[in-house]
């Protein structure tokens, strides 16, 4: 008889045992099946960005793992008064369109009632909360009684709502129904569902983030497109614009400088320096004309480049006697420092190169009080190294890279020199880059003179 | 494939993940059952379907315990539906 109570003591100690194991290696199993459903939603986040289709991903994985009654993602509006779903199912066991009827939660939104309201509770103070009927979520009291039944149908015994939080703050909330009471579930299951909330919240985030970043992206395209748009008629005005001017002006300084130079019979001392200024501020608006053209040309393309042989000694040569009467004027010193050896014939537009050199001495003496301006040719590697170094007002340097842009004014210019267009060295950069050369400026700061440089290959 | 080999399969997965190959051998004790080949879910039902199954889950109940219903339970959650739901024993609701 003893024999018989020590063998079922015995055999009841190993069931127990057995059953401690087995309750053991189903929570390993369990902690193994949720880490594999976190790897699988994780996976989903970087699969698809698309808000929408995320979460659809992310409510399919957890629901085909662990086939809640009821699963969804909703998110709080801009106002602050909706949860609005923005992914929601109930589970296959039955057919839901039928089983749903009137009133399906999935496509309606969770009314925010006021304060004291559940919903407000898992928003404001960011925890999870438990209910037992759908209908303290959806506070219609007509639909009270229908969610009633769709939860008896369902076999949903509670519900929980986790805050989807970001950075302290509540973006939605992650809804999950049991077939149990939220009390039965072991920790490991609670930590779960927690784990799943938390993945969700930044999945979403940067699902939204990402979506945002796509439309800004897309305005700015538009924006971008219009604006080339409106830069192409402006061009296109430009150069029509320039053309209709550029043949009344010439016509009116060459009547100027007849009446100046006396064909149309002597002109009083009153009225002589009167005509003057009027060649001069004619010459200054052909000038400005020609500026005009020459960008709207770059701008459209159809700036041409016309090579021909040309002997920059003698090119630099024709600037400095056309510049030098200026310098005088000034009291500045306009000094050709010739090159030591002999350079070869360059294959270059003249008419375009010569604008550049005419540019840039004409800009250092204007921008000189006193001093000199100097123009050096060296040669550097294979291209020819032409400098045009003043003492004039320097540049600061935060300004010395921004010079060659389009309506780009030094500091300090303006007060000097009222009439210039800021599109000067955006035309030098072209014709030079235009050469297959490179054009910049040095300096070492305010009154510290400057010296614009530019290469040009010889080969 | 019958709704009763599905739900077993279901339920010996899941029992598999818990406690190893030992769900297959304790399957094989079922009467009715008649497992041909684990790896390729090779199962066949004889005779009563509901009864079948209603016996695989005592099988894993008298040795494991309480638990283990509730296991057997949660894994067939997805394949029952209101058309076949009263071909299912009682013991899995």
């Amino acid at each position: 008889m003893f024999q018989v109570l020590e063998n079922r003591t015995s055999q009841d100690g190993s069931e127990r045992i057995n059953q401690e194991l087995y309750k053991k290696n189903a929570e390993l199993a369990f902690r193994n099946k949720t880490l594999l459903l976190l790897r699988k939603l994780y996976v989903d986040t970087l699969i698809t960005s698309h808000l929408k289709d995320l979460a659809a991903r992310l409510v399919d994985s957890i629901q085909h793992e662990l086939n809640p009654a009821m699963i969804g993602i909703f998110l709080l509006s801009k106002d602050k008064k909706l949860l609005v779903p923005l992914e929601c199912k109930f589970s296959g066991l039955l057919d839901v369109n039928q089983a749903v009827g009137e009133f399906d939660p999935c496509v309606n939104p969770i009314v925010i009632t006021n304060e004291n309201s559940v919903q407000q509770k898992v928003l404001t103070q960011g925890q999870m909360l438990v209910v037992d009927n759908l209908g303290a979520l959806w506070s219609n009291p007509l639909r009270k009684q229908h969610l009633a039944i769709l939860q008896q149908k369902f076999r949903i015994i509670s519900t929980v709502l986790y805050p989807l939080n970001i950075d302290k703050k509540a973006i939605g909330v992650f809804l999950f129904s049991l077939d149990r009471p939220y009390g039965d579930l072991s920790s490991y299951e609670t930590e779960a569902l927690e784990s799943f909330s938390s993945l969700i919240a930044i999945a979403i985030d940067k699902a939204r983030v990402y979506e945002q970043v796509e439309i800004t992206n897309k305005q700015l395209e538009i924006n971008n497109q219009r604006l080339k748009q409106l830069d192409s008629a402006k061009s296109e005005f430009l150069s029509i614009a320039s053309h209709q001017l550029r043949t009344p002006l010439t016509g009116i300084k060459g009547y100027l400088s007849m009446i100046l130079e006396g064909d149309y019979g002597a002109i009083t001392p009153k009225v002589k320096p009167i005509i003057e200024e009027v060649f001069q501020n004619t010459d200054r608006l052909t000038r400005l004309v020609n500026i005009f053209l020459n960008v709207s040309r770059i701008e459209s393309g159809r700036f041409e480049i016309d090579r021909k042989d040309v002997d920059f000694v003698e090119l630099t040569e024709e600037v400095v006697r056309t510049l030098k009467l200026v310098a005088e004027q000034k009291k500045l010193e306009l000094i050709f420092h010739h090159p030591d050896k002999l350079l070869p014939m360059l294959k270059l537009d003249k008419d375009k190169i010569k604008d550049v050199l005419l540019n840039l001495v004409d800009n250092a003496i204007k921008y000189t009080s006193k001093g000199k301006i100097e123009i050096f040719l060296e040669k550097f590697g294979e291209a020819l190294k032409v400098i045009v170094k003043d003492t004039g007002i320097g540049i600061p340097k935060g300004e010395v890279r921004e010079l060659f842009k389009k309506f780009v004014r030094g500091s300090g210019i303006a007060q000097i020199n009222t009439g210039g267009s800021g599109l000067g060295l955006f035309i030098v950069k072209k014709i030079i880059e235009a050469h297959n050369g490179k054009v910049w400026a040095e300096s070492a700061g305010k009154d510290m003179g400057s010296s614009f440089i530019f290469t040009l290959p010889m080969s | 494939m019958d709704i009763f080999i599905q739900i077993a399969i279901k339920i010996i997965h899941e029992q598999e993940a818990i406690i190893g190959p030992i769900a297959w051998e304790e399957a094989t004790k079922v009467s009715g059952f008649i497992i041909r080949d684990p790896k390729k879910d090779d199962v066949t039902i004889e005779g009563d379907g509901k009864l079948a199954l209603e016996k695989l889950v005592q099988q894993y109940e008298r040795l494991f315990g309480r638990a283990s219903r509730e296991v057997c339970r949660s894994a067939i959650k997805s394949l029952v539906n209101d058309s076949n739901k009263e071909s299912i024993p009682t013991i899995l609701f």
